[in-house]
C-alpha cells in the first residue's frame, strides 16, 4: 500500500533514518542532531507530534521500553511500510540532486 | 527578604502570558503555579529559567506515550498544568525551546492555542444555549415565586454575559490566532 506520494519534511525524513534501530524520544533527538551536524534540533514538543503522526500512519511502531537511570522510556522502530516510504523519498531526493547537478554544473 | 510573590493577571493571548512569565524570570521570579488568575512565584536568580506555554495532546491510539511523560523524559521540566494548558521551563543556559526559525513548531503551537480557544467558545455557547432555551423559559413558566424570578434573571444574565464575553474576548482572540496561522502557512509555502 502506498501511503504517501508527497515529499517528507526534513524532520520526518531524519526521524525515519534514525529509527533504523530502536530508539526512545530523547535518543531520536540526539541522533537526528548528530546526523545533521547540529543543524536540525528537534524540540520534544515537535517530536511528540511527529511520532504520533508516524504511529497513526503505521510507519513506526513501539518496540518495548528502555530502562535506564532516567526512568522507563518507550522505544520506537521503523516498519516495513515506513522503510518503503523512506526509500521512495531517498529516490526522489536523489533525482532532485541529479537533475540539479545536470543543470547547475553545466558549463 | 521576600522569597515568594503572588500576582493577579488574566490572559487570553498565550504569547503575552509566556512573555510575561519570562519577564518575571528575568526579574528573578520563577513561576510555579496558577489557577488562571492568581500566579505564584518563587525567588530565583535573574534570567535563571525560560518558560514555554503549551497545550496537552491526546495520546496516540497506536501505542504512544503520555505527552507530559514524553516531554519530561526528553529534558523539559514540567512546571504546572491548568486545564489543558501546560507550563514548561528549562534553564536559560540550555537555550530556547524551539529554534527561532522553526515555523512548523510555531504553527503547531498556534494551532493548539486556536483549538483551545475554539473549545472554550463551543463550551460557552452550549452553556448560553442551555440557559436561553431551557432555564429562561423554565423561570418564566414556573408558578410565581422568588426562585422563578431569580432563575429567569440569572439565565438572562448568563446568556448575555457569555455572548458579550465571546464577542469582546474570544472572537477577537480566535481571529488573531487564525490570522497568525495563515501567516505562518504563508511562510512555509
Amino acid at each position: 500500500m502506498k501511503s504517501s506520494t508527497t515529499a517528507l519534511t526534513e524532520a520526518i525524513y531524519y526521524i525515519l533514518l534514525a529509527l533504523q534501530e530502536p530508539l526512545h524520544g530523547y535518543g531520536i533527538m540526539q541522533k537526528t542532531s548528530a546526523m545533521s551536524r547540529g543543524r536540525l534540533t528537534l524540540s520534544a514538543g515537535t517530536l511528540y507530534g511527529a511520532i504520533s503522526n508516524l504511529l497513526e500512519k503505521g510507519w513506526i511502531i513501539p518496540c518495548g521500553e528502555s530502562s535506564d537511570s532516567d526512568g522507563r522510556r518507550k522505544m520506537y522502530q521503523i516498519t516495513p511500510l515506513g522503510q518503503e516510504v523512506l526509500t521512495a523519498e531517498y529516490e526522489r531526493l536523489t533525482e532532485l540532486v541529479e537533475n540539479g547537478k545536470a543543470i547547475i554544473n553545466r558549463e | 527578604m521576600k522569597t515568594r510573590k503572588i500576582a493577579i493577571k488574566w490572559f487570553v493571548d498565550f504569547d503575552k502570558e509566556e512573555q510575561w512569565l519570562n519577564d518575571m524570570s528575568k526579574a528573578g521570579w520563577a513561576f510555579w503555579h496558577t489557577n488562571g488568575v492568581i500566579y505564584r512565584f518563587k525567588k530565583c536568580a535573574p534570567e535563571e529559567f525560560i518558560y514555554q506555554i503549551d497545550f496537552d495532546e491526546q495520546k496516540p491510539e497506536k501505542g504512544g506515550e503520555d505527552y507530559v511523560v514524553f516531554r519530561s523524559s526528553c529534558g523539559d521540566k514540567f512546571v504546572h498544568q491548568w486545564k489543558r494548558k501546560i507550563y514548561w521551563k528549562r534553564e536559560a543556559a540550555a537555550g530556547p525551546f524551539e529554534a527561532e526559525n522553526n515555523i512548523s513548531a510555531k504553527l503547531r503551537l498556534t494551532n493548539k492555542a486556536f483549538n483551545y480557544h475554539l473549545n472554550s467558545f463551543i463550551g460557552l455557547t452550549l452553556i448560553a444555549a442551555f440557559a436561553f432555551l431551557v432555564l429562561m423559559p423554565l423561570g418564566r413558566h414556573l408558578p410565581e415565586s422568588d426562585f422563578a424570578r431569580w432563575l429567569a434573571e440569572f439565565s438572562t444574565g448568563l446568556t448575555y454575559g457569555i455572548l458579550i464575553a465571546e464577542l469582546v474576548i474570544l472572537l477577537p482572540a480566535l481571529r488573531k490566532l487564525h490570522k497568525k496561522i495563515n501567516e505562518l502557512i504563508g511562510q512555509i509555502f
